[in-house]
């Protein structure tokens, strides 16, 4: 069974490591103050990183969820600066990291269907480019650095008040150590038509990307983010550990789409929240395959009236995989509605856990809710265990959850194998009719990758 | 998991009294009139049971049941007794004397996840009932009535016998905990009906469980009803192949109570199914939790075992809380879990209200409506009715 092999080829390749910059291995105040000192920062952010790093140290680590022992924080580059200046165009970086993009195919994607792209190479963003017509109307797509040095006041009105650095273990971290991310900013009645696009790519052994993304989405506007991340199969670990804020004023909408397909040494351990006001409509398309464990609940607070919720998970677990993903809808005001579908498989030793939270609180009447998990397990060796918790404060709501473990049906696989097909493709096709809820909400051309992706995953799934 | 921070029940300890102690003196006074192991068996869980700490909020299991600001040494309990016209029920101390060799092994058995209030039901338990049914025996229904205090019951079922069980626990005062446990071994069935009707300041740990050997079955139907407090934890292990149970959990909270009710359903064995069926309906501010827990091992293939939980919100400051959990290592399996939570359907209200009957008619029929598939898979009629009778109560009160 050569299951990653398809990946090595595709996105588990590493370039030569030439950085501008690269601290010291290992966590500290000295290495905070650096970051801090080398981007120039206000000193409202220096005390922002330093306070952080003390909660962080202060902090245990999560009981629950994946298993972490296994991280060595000290045996961790928590930031790599790979060259003195960011792109405008993909001739300005350095033709290795651009080979590098070029083979992961993101030039290509912006010519035929992006509206705007950011590209992140280790710890800081390489490329940075929108479109002259958004550009025109306002929006604002720029890596986090330049949207702390550009836009001050907007950065520090929201920066960490959805998710403050207190919230988690690993929100600490990354408000300690941030770089790079996204800042994206949606002025009133604008309607971004393509996807905005960050590539988040990790090159060097036992690195650690934290990048730090803001989405503001104001009045009566809309947006589709989209995020893929990729990364070089080590032997040793690396750690991903990304903080995501979303304000979704009233009447907007955003969609934030992840293919997160991770090398399988990386921790992936995500905080990603979003706030919706009045009659405003969050997405969350979340796509989990790669990473060696995840731990990440994309959650919506629903803070005003008739505002929407949707989260769409899938998950893959293969060998050595733990993927504990799950989604959370808080609903705090009257008239909100949630709907959070997930799809895990696992196979070869992998685990999937879906664990989730549905909140309504006292005085949110008309509460709509739907909850559904399923699971695939494709062998005995593989497991997985659903989590999900509700709470509800209020009579006049209507919740429904639903949840299923299995595994492919031996009728599904006779019958498409009576139709001539190998038993590998004819499981193939069962998998990816599992997850078509999943890849229906993705752009055609995510679709595509994703049933591709899901393919070479399952190359030599029977055998 | 610490997703929500805010535990939300409304519920407040009563410090209650009846006149037995949770001292190392009490807990060797009931032991005085027992044989030498039983004796020493209740002294080591009076030390556990000292030796504990309580449960604190951060365990998982006592998330949603605040217990700080709790003083145990402030609590004492009514004393249990029971009360049958049964040939097969005896008196658990009587039990202890003569049934030596059946109950020695049962009642050493190491538990990993005891906690204090488990410890306090082996150190205090002062009555109870034993059920045994011989061999090739069908008892059909034998009826108890326990008076709620410290109790513990044994029912164990030989091969091929059946039985249906009716424990109605009533009364009671302080903090009470009944403690019943099944073990059948082999070809056999039972169905324990067990009405939990505490007395209303009673605050109830109560806990259930089920050893389910090869091609047996256990089936609890669990009503929750009194007390200021309720939680019953119930226990499903499946041992034996083809072993079989279902579960069925009624609860129905009014005024401030606060229900807390969890099933586990432990494969371990091949082909043993599991069905769990839990229904409830929350008036003013009653709050509950159930929390439901589906773990199937490796070495379990065949296993299929489903599980439901669905609250009618009918308080304007009732709280439901249910984290139905599922913990698969086997893929030839079939499991599945649902929920739901919500208020009676106004439009059904509103046609029942068309036909003339009041606002608070149409919502008892519908209620009761709401109980009825659980309540009708009850073979035993007299327990229907108690069963129907305890919800009406509870529901015009």
């Amino acid at each position: 069974m050569e299951i990653k092999e398809g990946y090595e080829q595709k996105y588990g390749f590493s370039a030569p490591e030439n950085y501008a910059f690269r601290a010291r291995k290992g966590l500290s105040e000295e290495v905070v103050r650096k970051i801090s000192e080398i981007k120039d920062e206000p000193q409202w952010m220096t005390d922002f990183r330093l306070k952080a790093l003390k909660i962080f140290f202060s902090m245990p680590m999560p009981v629950w969820g994946a298993d972490l022992s296994a991280i060595d924080f000290n045996n961790i580059f928590y930031y790599i600066k790979p060259t003195e200046k960011q792109g405008r165009t993909w001739d300005e970086i350095p033709a290795e990291i651009k080979n590098t993009f070029d083979r992961l195919g993101i030039p290509e994607a912006e010519q035929k269907f992006l509206g705007g792209v950011g590209a992140q190479y280790e710890s800081e963003s390489v490329y940075h480019h929108i479109r002259k017509d958004l550009e025109q109307q306002g929006v604002i797509f720029l890596d986090m650095d330049s949207g702390l040095r550009e836009y001050p006041e907007i950065v520090k009105k929201h920066f960490g008040r959805i998710i403050p650095a207190a919230d988690n273990k690993f929100a600490a971290l990354n408000s300690a150590v941030w770089s790079g991310g996204s800042f994206v900013y949606v002025p009133e009645g604008v309607k971004v038509a393509t996807p905005l696009q960050a590539y988040f790519r990790i090159n060097a052994k036992n690195m650690g990307q934290f990048e730090r993304t803001l989405i503001i989405t104001e009045p009566n506007s809309s947006a589709h983010y989209t995020e893929g991340c990729t990364a070089p199969s080590y032997s040793t670990d690396s750690l991903h550990a990304a903080v995501v804020e979303i304000l979704a004023k009233e009447n907007s909408k955003l969609r934030y789409t992840t293919i997160q397909n991770w090398s399988n040494n990386v921790y992936n351990l995500v905080t990603k929240r979003a706030h919706a006001h009045r009659n405003a409509v969050v997405e969350w398309i979340d796509g989990n395959l790669g990473s060696k464990k995840t731990m990440k609940y994309p959650s919506v607070y629903l803070l005003g009236e008739g505002s929407q919720a949707n989260i769409v998970s899938v998950a893959y677990a293969g060998k050595g995989q733990h993927q504990d993903a799950g989604g959370k809808a808080i609903h705090m005001a009257k008239n909100t509605s949630s709907t959070i579908l997930s799809k895990s498989i696992s196979r070869d030793g992998g685990k999937t856990t879906y664990r989730g939270l549905l909140k309504v609180a006292k005085g949110a009447t008309g509460v709509k809710s739907n909850v559904r998990c399923d699971a695939l397990i494709l062998d005995n060796t593989s497991a997985s265990d659903t989590v999900p918790y509700m709470d509800v404060a209020e009579k006049n709501v209507s919740i429904t959850h639903e949840a299923t473990v299995g595994k492919i049906s031996e009728e599904q696989l006779f019958y498409l194998m009576s139709r001539g097909l190998a038993e590998s493709e004819a499981m193939g096709l069962v998998v990816r009719g599992f997850i078509e809820p999943f890849t229906r909400e993705l752009p055609m051309e995510y679709a595509v990758e994703l049933n591709r992706l899901v393919q070479m995953e399952m190359a030599g799934a029977v055998g | 998991m610490p997703l929500s921070s805010t535990a939300s029940c409304k519920w407040r300890w009563r410090e209650q009294s009846g006149d037995l102690m949770f001292t190392l003196e009490e807990s060797a006074r009931i032991g005085e009139s027992e044989p030498r192991w039983a004796a020493a068996a209740r002294k080591e869980s009076a030390d556990s049971f000292l030796a504990r700490a309580l449960p604190s909020e951060r365990e998982e299991s006592w998330r949603y049941t605040m217990i700080d600001n709790f003083n145990i040494n402030k609590f004492t309990s009514s004393r249990a007794s029971v009360k049958s016209q049964s040939r097969f029920v005896m008196a658990m101390e009587d039990a202890l004397k003569q049934k030596k060799e059946l109950l020695d092994t049962f009642m050493k058995e190491k538990n990993p996840g005891l906690d204090k209030f488990d410890y306090l039901n082996s150190a205090f338990w002062t009555s109870g009932y034993f059920v045994h049914i011989p061999e090739n025996t069908d008892a059909s229904l034998i009826e108890i009535t326990l008076q709620s205090g410290i109790s513990r019951n044994f029912i164990i079922m030989e091969a091929n016998s059946s039985a249906e069980i009716l424990e109605h626990i009533t009364g009671g005062s302080g903090l009470n905990s009944n403690f019943t446990e099944v073990h059948a071994p082999k070809d056999a069935k039972v169905t324990v009906h067990s009405l939990h009707d505490a007395a209303d300041d009673v605050s109830e740990f109560s806990y259930k469980r089920a050893y389910i050997g090869r091609n047996s079955s256990v089936n609890w139907n669990v009503g929750q009803f009194g007390g200021s407090l309720n939680r019953i934890k119930v226990d499903n292990f499946f041992v034996g192949e083809g072993a079989h149970s279902r579960t069925v959990g009624v609860f129905s909270g009014a005024g401030k109570q606060h229900m807390d009710l969890s099933t586990n359903a432990f494969h371990s064995v091949p082909n043993t199914s599991s069905n769990i069926i839990v229904k409830g309906a929350l008036k003013g501010s009653a709050s509950e939790v159930y929390r439901g827990v589906i773990k199937i091992e490796k070495t379990a293939p065949g296993t299929s075992s489903y599980l439901s939980d669905h609250a009618i919100m009918l308080g304007e400051n009732a709280v439901a809380n249910s984290i139905p959990s599922l913990m698969i290592d086997n893929s030839e399996v079939q499991c599945s879990h649902s929920a739901s939570a919500g208020q009676v359907d106004e439009e059904k209200m509103i046609y029942m209200m068309s036909r003339g009957l009041s606002r608070e008619q149409a919502e008892t029929m519908i209620v009761e409506g709401f109980y009825v598939p659980v309540i009708n898979a009850i073979p035993s009629i007299a327990v229907r009715e108690k069963m129907t009778d305890m919800i009406r109560k509870r529901m015009l009160s």
